[in-house]
């Protein structure tokens, strides 16, 4: 990026230009907001405005098909009757899920609360396509955090960890996509690295409308797949965990040289076979992790288009 | 498939209300700042809104944001052009102020400053000024804005300068007459 286009990607005119009375004029507006309550009763309206033009409650090949079979229904009547009771509901019909896909069990009474939750409508899965070059997610389904990067600092590790990760340019792009995040590194002796996206920080990001998350990627040997709870992050960092923790909810996946699409389903999370385990429960998120264990590296690794998996 | 499809406006209601709770207050910023009359953005907002109700299987989720931004610059042209032939806009009221916690001295010096800013953004194409809300107000990289009005960054650069320098001068002029008050000239 040039000189000139970072001089007008920055989000502030230059105060040199404007003076404090420019800075003045923009807080006045930044100040600006509909009055309170005005949202509720304007979805109420729109909605109901929706119904009566049967724009919502009706989609069009639904009135269409609806109008013939009702014709269909009364011409048979003439011939067969009382042969079958109405199928149709206007109800909405809860979507069959599959065993593998049902959602995690509620977590127990005895497990404390989050501090605050924030829920997913899961309307907005894309977590990040990177094209944006900077380290937040995209501000998609009430999501708000950002790309970070640790590691155990025992080895060597390309950009430094400790800190936001930006997305690097991809060599040749990956078709559309110009931008992914990438890290690479030498040996690590202790815990190996992590890169993870904080979903909502400091609150719980409740995704249990999703089903897991899915990405690209390539790269060199394994990383570790998680999803980070609230329960197993220490209380020094905002979590609820006294003792035992970080024992992250995770499953492995062989990267191979060439870009692959993965997809990770809540089920195939698991813990690691020591202290600390606690149920899974998507409701309970902080963060996504990809990490790479100290057995795993050297490691070269890049990840792309972050999405949770719709239901 | 009855069902699915019943369900299916189920599913457009729970989505329409979801995208409401979410990008209102941002529909009725953008409104208000593209240089809707304060007494008629709670209605264009709706307008907003109905027709992405209206349209909705055509809007993929990813796209939202910058569907309604779009559809609001749209909404805000045809009303600007309504409101030439209508009465001026009274003053703002004090109450019009969202700012709880702010002096009625400071309050009164917001209004005024808003009043003025709106002004100033008068002296903007439509085109400019969409950038200016979203890279100045909402506070939007270039990149961003460019993928929400779905432009290239050039030329959201290029509009967002454009935006900076009428702004810039507009600011200066009030300055001027403010040091001319002051000394009494």
């Amino acid at each position: 990026m040039s000189d000139h286009d970072q001089r007008d990607s920055s989000p502030e005119i230059d105060e040199s230009d404007t003076g404090e009375y420019g800075r003045l004029l923009l807080r006045s507006a930044r100040l600006d907001g509909p009055s309170p309550g005005k949202r509720q009763r304007a979805v109420e309206q729109v909605l109901a405005s929706g119904r009566s033009q049967h724009t919502l409650r009706h989609p069009r090949l639904a009135r269409g098909l609806v109008g013939f079979v009702g014709c269909l229904a009364l011409g048979a009547g003439v011939w067969i009757r009382w042969t079958a009771s109405p199928t149709l509901s206007p109800e909405p019909i809860r979507p069959a899920v599959s065993p593998a896909l049902s959602p995690p069990p509620a977590p127990r009474p005895t497990r404390p609360a989050c501090p605050k939750t924030v829920a997913a409508t899961g309307l907005s899965p894309l977590v990040d396509d990177m094209e944006d070059q900077n380290a937040r997610l995209l501000l998609n389904d009430s999501r708000s955090g950002s790309w970070s990067l640790f590691s155990d600092g025992t080895g060597q590790v390309k950009p430094q960890a400790g800190g936001v990760l930006h997305p690097s340019r991809i060599p040749g792009a990956r078709g559309k996509s110009r931008f992914a995040l990438h890290a690479s590194g030498g040996r690590f002796t202790d815990w190996g690295l992590n890169v993870s996206a904080d979903l909502s920080p400091p609150n719980c990001y409740d995704a249990s409308v999703y089903a897991g998350v899915q990405f690209w990627a390539r790269g060199k040997g394994r990383i570790q797949v998680g999803a980070r709870l609230i329960d197993v992050i220490d209380v020094k960092f905002g979590g609820l965990c006294t003792k035992d923790c970080y024992n992250v909810h995770k499953t492995g996946v062989e990267l191979g040289p060439a870009w692959a699409h993965y997809v990770v389903r809540w089920a195939e999370l698991e813990q690691g076979a020591y202290p600390g385990r606690v149920e899974f429960d998507a409701a309970r998120l902080q963060a996504i992790d990809f990490a790479v264990y100290a057995a795993d590296t050297p490691f070269d690794v890049w990840i792309d288009d972050v999405s949770f998996l719709p239901r | 498939m009855f069902e699915r499809l019943f369900s299916k406006g189920a599913d457009a209601e729970r989505r329409v209300r979801a995208v409401m709770h979410e990008q209102y207050d941002f529909v009725w910023r953008s409104l208000r700042r593209l240089g809707v009359r304060h007494a008629d953005t709670d209605d264009a907002t709706q307008e907003v809104f109905l027709v992405f109700a209206k349209r909705l299987e055509r809007v993929t989720p990813e796209l939202e944001r910058a569907f309604l931004f779009g559809t609001a610059v749209r909404i805000a042209s045809n009303r600007r052009r309504q409101s030439r032939r209508s009465p001026e806009e009274p003053a703002l009221g004090l109450d019009d102020v969202c700012a709880p916690g702010l002096s009625p001295e400071e309050l009164s010096g917001l209004s005024r400053a808003r009043r003025q800013l709106q002004e100033i953004m008068e002296g903007m194409s439509m085109e400019q000024r969409a950038v200016f809300v979203l890279c100045e107000l909402e506070e939007l990289t270039a990149p961003a804005a460019a993928e929400l009005l779905a432009l290239p960054v050039g030329t959201v650069s290029s509009r967002l300068r454009g935006a900076r320098q009428v702004f810039s001068q507009a600011v200066q002029r009030l300055e001027n007459r403010r040091v001319l008050v002051r000394s009494g000239t």
